[in-house]
């Protein structure tokens, strides 16, 4: 094998072993993971195409929020071009940095428009915000609506996000909802993820998934946005019921059936009383 | 030093994934440094595997029974596979970790009512030896429960200053993972976590070097059970909970964060009012 030859397939093997690590690494520490790759791999930096690359898929696959001057975007991989994403209800196309989570530039763009279902998109829309100030961490949450086909067969996508970064007190936490509905179906998608690592290391990793029939009337876009919204809130609400009661019975449930925080006795174990019968079982 | 750099951003990125999965998260680092594959390894705290002799009796496998390829039984002393010209306990330290496994065992009994439990013993140039008590539980189809499986990895260091003084440093670490893979309210809902922690204690031997052996167990046993349950307690009440915590300031319950808001605001007028 020729030195290039070889050279070749050693930055696949980094290509893949980023992408995973990237993939699997928390929403706001992607960054430090990085840098931390870039220190194992030697003569790489953060802004090398492979890394960007893995952290443009990381940004996406957790609808990372980009602030502009006056605007945010949510990126996911619907609206992903390669150099871009696309703004539907602005006809904009956006440029962004994935490291600094900030838009770069805008520009206009002639994007297909459908007048019944922007009626329908911006209804969503309002509901969305008010549903995003009522129950999510207004620090870092955003949410989207798209959609792709025409009043006769559309399909309308919503993703819904809120992020906890708290880097300095080790934790952060993802809420991440994707949704699509046509005329009767509404399907949904959500992924809940959260880290502690103040000198030890836990992880949650929920997903979920829901769906119900719906009736869209196109001509009642503001009521039929207030009932999908509604319908999306009832079934996030009723899995953070569901969360609740689960960790409400972790630890009889799960703690108790692992280890028992004392014996059946009550009492700590009598190590003198054992060890002197258990050794004399030994010697017979 | 390079290497100690590229260990440690490995540890660092280890710490920010999913402690069950360090076995192929370390491994996968590792192709991308593979001339410090031992070290990252041994720094590691991954899930205990368990291998059997061949009777079926079985034991855990771990870095500190293992030579090679092959593990060692504490029952019968033996590596399997089957290896020429491997590591053993000395003769002295071999009867000692029969009988700890014996009164390790009903500690395993008393405090996890099942699982499987292990001692391992090896020989240290300073006079000392040193020791890994291991436990391995899994529980499986119990109450909502898919499976869940808790490793505790305590690890002895054993000193003495050649009279009747004997130190014991303890480094304990649990990993943990509860999995439920089809909830009716949530879903799948998998939750992993690992802690450590360290303990040092020194005590007198009984005169007259009597009894030695037991006075070990005892005091080793002793530091165990003591981080055991300490680990237990903080990985219950509040790392698993903290998860909670996060997910719940992330999305907030119905009406809670109105509630929030309604405080503060009474809260501002207080302050606004008394100053």
């Amino acid at each position: 094998m020729n030195q290039g030859e070889e050279e070749i397939t050693q930055v696949q093997q980094y290509e893949k072993v980023v992408k995973y690590i990237v993939k699997n690494t928390p929403f706001g520490q992607a960054n430090l993971v990085i840098k931390d790759l870039c220190k194992i791999i030697g003569n790489i930096n953060p802004q090398d195409p492979i890394m960007l690359q893995a952290l443009k898929d990381h940004n996406e696959e957790h609808l990372a929020l980009f602030k502009g001057q006056s605007t945010q975007i949510l990126t996911s991989v619907l609206n992903s071009q390669e150099d871009f994403y696309v703004d539907q209800k602005n006809n904009e196309t956006i440029q962004v940095d994935h490291e600094k989570l900030e838009i770069i530039s805008r520009s206009q763009v002639e994007l297909p428009s459908e007048p019944d279902l922007n009626q329908l998109r911006d209804a969503l829309e309002q509901q969305l915000n008010l549903y995003l100030s009522q129950q999510f961490n207004e620090k870092i949450c955003g949410a989207y609506v798209m959609y792709q086909g025409d009043a006769s067969d559309f399909t309308f996508y919503l993703g819904i996000t809120a992020k906890t970064i708290n880097l300095p007190n080790f934790f952060c936490g993802s809420w991440i909802s994707t949704w699509e509905f046509t005329r009767t179906q509404l399907k949904g998608d959500l992924k809940v993820q959260a880290h502690y690592y103040e000198d030890g290391n836990v992880q949650l990793k929920n997903v979920n998934t829901f769906s119900e029939g719906i009736n869209v009337d196109l001509s009642a876009a503001s009521e039929s946005a207030k009932q999908i919204v509604h319908t999306i809130s009832k079934l996030e609400n009723k899995h953070l019921t569901g969360m609740d009661n689960l960790y409400n019975s972790m630890p009889d449930i799960f703690f108790k059936a692992m280890r028992r925080p004392l014996p059946i006795t009550g009492t700590k174990m009598n190590w003198n009383e054992n060890v002197h019968k258990l050794v004399a079982n030994l010697k017979q | 030093m390079e290497s100690k750099e590229k260990i440690h951003s490995c540890l660092n990125i280890l710490k920010r994934l999913p402690p069950t999965q360090i076995q192929k998260n370390a491994a996968a680092l590792v192709s991308l440094i593979p001339d410090y594959a031992e070290e990252l390894y041994q720094k590691i705290d991954k899930p205990l595997d368990i291998g059997q002799d061949e009777r079926g009796n079985q034991f855990i496998q771990s870095e500190f029974n293992r030579d090679g390829d092959s593990f060692r039984s504490p029952q019968n002393n033996q590596y399997y596979p089957p290896i020429d010209d491997a590591v053993y306990p000395s003769e002295q330290l071999r009867k000692l970790e029969l009988k700890a496994n014996a009164v390790f065992d009903e500690y395993r009994r008393l405090y996890y009512e099942g699982g499987l439990s292990s001692c391992y013993f090896w020989d240290k140039d300073d006079g000392g030896f040193a020791t890994a008590w291991l436990i391995r539980k899994n529980v499986e189809k119990t109450k909502g429960i898919e499976e869940g499986s808790w490793s505790s990895i305590n690890v002895i260091d054993v000193k003495t200053d050649g009279k009747s003084k004997w130190t014991y440093k303890i480094t304990t670490s649990v990993v943990l993972e509860m999995n439920i893979s089809s909830n009716q309210d949530v879903g799948k809902f998998n939750i992993t976590g690992t802690l450590t922690k360290q303990k040092e204690e020194s005590f007198e031997a009984p005169a007259g070097g009597k009894d030695i052996e037991l006075f070990h167990i005892m005091k080793i046993g002793t530091l165990v059970e003591d981080v055991e349950s300490y680990l237990r307690s903080q990985l219950d009440s509040v790392y698993f909970g903290k998860t909670r915590d996060i997910v719940f300031q992330t999305r907030f319950s119905e009406g809670e964060k109105q509630s929030i808001q309604q405080r503060q605001g009474l809260a501002g007028e207080f302050k606004q009012k008394y100053g």
